[in-house]
């Protein structure tokens, strides 16, 4: 009886785990370097985490597909670069002799769309033509970043501002602040709670979960396996140019290098907050608690002085051992469900 | 027939702007006459350069410090306004980034002073804060600043003041500037040589 208890209130610390990470990261870090909790800092720690955020929630739906998006980080880039160029040199076209200045609102559609078009492709690569998640998004994650220098020839938008008279003004402001919120963190609130309640609470939600889970199953029944994985793709897509014009706004520029490696950033918050690499399983409020713990791990391990070089050595461990801790729960929930079921009979 | 479709197409899509144009969802602007929308004057990044060289060259020659005493305590990577007088030993040709390496009282590292027929490198751009990369709309014309810079130092330094063989041997002051690197050398870009 006792080490049932036992059992259960390990259970419970496992599934909580990356809480209680974040907890004791934040604790650690306040002590070590008495800024950390300032406003300034923590307005920082709520724009980044607000980036690598967003793109985990999309890399989440993914990953419980069973699948893997590596072309996140240069769709950041391909989306930064489109709007800077459409608000810095518009879209000319050479034939009508005219320059076209977009609205800012056109342009955050446009480079919305062309993140969803990226997924869209991604998805039918995988579904249709049956190749493997990771090549195709491998691939398709050089072709962005290709798109994205060609875009300037490898330069940077700078002081992207808009002209009244061209009337595309107003872009900055999706990197500024309601108050002393960053809008870049409102984003990835409401980006959220859609999520979750997409996942949790609707038909597509477990399709995704299902999909996962057993593809075989879920197909004899019913469910367009095809359908649901090319949405989880245009979700991730899409997700990645919003990232991408938060970054560009906040930035007031454009790189193509923009979003270099944050796919890894993506996959880490996931998995830290518990979405299985084999799917099936995740969940939102696990990949925001998930997000918290990279991006605190980063800005503190940077305040404190650590070294780039070390950073990612440390990164490299926390998400290995998350995965550990990950498969260590899994195996303890196998053990108890086997042990209720012996005593039920 | 081809060349119909295409027109049809172009005045479709000209009618369709012009219909968002009015919702405010584009502004059409022909082709280079954007400064008639924004009353801003289009950049034309190299006579910027060769406007603000005369101001640029005054900066540095202001700030400079003596090599000597900022030549024991460089940090790496950053960029220093210099002045000093020595003797050049030799000129170098071998390549088109030619130099005068020139013997310095007090300064134990290789002395080089560009005078090629090109000058490498942005040291004279990073110098200065007559103009920062924010007056600029892109890395693309930032860097064109730059090169238009190096362009004024072979005209109006080294061209001007007849920098050559004839150079060999005699003593020399320069103001210029450089950045440190891994060679160890110091390579200043000048932007005032006078051959005593």
């Amino acid at each position: 009886m006792k080490s049932k208890d036992n059992s259960k209130l390990m259970m419970t610390l496992m599934k909580g785990r990356t809480f209680i990470v974040l907890v004791v990261l934040l604790i650690f870090f306040s002590i070590a370097n008495n800024k950390f909790l300032q406003v300034t800092t923590l307005t920082m720690l709520a724009k980044h985490v607000a980036l690598y955020g967003i793109l985990a929630i999309g890399m989440t739906f993914v990953i419980i597909t069973g699948g893997i998006d590596l072309s996140v980080g240069s769709v950041v880039g391909l989306a930064g670069m489109i709007a800077g160029g459409m608000i810095q040199e518009g879209v000319t076209l050479q034939f009508a002799g005219v320059t076209l200045y977009f609205s800012v609102p056109m342009i955050v559609i446009f480079s919305i769309i062309l993140g969803g078009l990226v997924g869209l492709v991604n998805g039918f690569i995988i579904t249709k033509l049956g190749v493997a998640p990771f090549i195709t998004t491998l691939g398709t994650m050089y072709i962005c970043r290709g798109f994205a220098n060609l875009r300037s020839g490898g330069a940077t938008f700078s002081s992207i501002a808009g002209e009244e008279g061209l009337g595309n003004t107003g872009f900055k402001s999706i990197g500024g602040s309601i108050g002393i919120i960053p809008v870049g963190a409102v984003i990835f609130l409401i980006l959220a709670v859609i999520g979750a309640v997409l996942l949790k609470k609707t038909a597509f939600g477990w399709h995704v979960l299902a999909v996962g889970g057993n593809e075989r199953s879920a197909r004899l029944s019913g469910i367009k396996a095809d359908k649901v994985k090319i949405i989880v793709y245009i979700i991730s897509g899409v997700m990645a140019a919003i990232v991408g014009l938060i970054n560009t706004a906040q930035l007031a520029a454009a790189h193509p290098a923009s979003g270099d490696s944050w796919e890894m950033n993506a996959i880490a918050a996931a998995v830290l907050g518990g979405t299985s690499m084999a799917g099936g399983s995740g969940t939102i409020v696990g990949t925001i608690v998930g997000a918290f713990v990279i991006g605190v791990i980063n800005d503190g391990m940077t305040m404190c002085g650590v070294s780039e070089f070390w950073q990612k050595v440390i990164r490299g461990f926390v998400i290995i051992a998350a995965v550990v801790i990950d498969q260590m729960q899994r195996n303890m929930e196998a053990k108890m469900a086997l042990q209720s079921r012996n005593e039920n009979k | 027939m081809k060349k119909r479709n295409s027109a049809g197409i172009a005045i479709a899509l000209m009618l369709t702007a012009s219909l968002a144009s009015g919702c405010g969802i584009v502004t059409v602007v022909p082709i280079g006459q954007e400064a008639q929308f924004t009353g801003a004057q289009t950049a034309d990044v190299g006579q910027q350069a060769s406007d603000t060289w005369a101001s640029v060259a005054e900066e540095i020659v202001g700030k400079a410090e003596e090599l000597s005493s900022v030549a024991g305590n460089l940090e790496t990577g950053k960029t220093y306004a210099v002045k000093f007088s020595g003797k050049v030993s030799e000129l170098n040709t071998d390549t088109p980034k030619g130099y005068l390496k020139v013997d310095v009282d007090g300064v134990d590292a290789e002395v080089r002073v560009l005078v090629g027929s090109v000058i490498p490198g942005t040291t004279v751009r990073d110098c200065q804060t007559v103009k920062a990369f924010q007056d600029f709309t892109n890395q693309t014309e930032w860097s064109e600043y730059g090169r238009t810079l190096n362009k004024n130092v072979l005209s109006d330094v080294i061209e001007a003041g007849g920098i050559g063989e004839g150079t060999v041997n005699k003593d020399v002051e320069v103001v210029g500037c450089f950045k440190t690197d891994s060679s160890g050398n110091i390579v200043v870009t000048p932007v005032s040589v006078t051959v005593k």
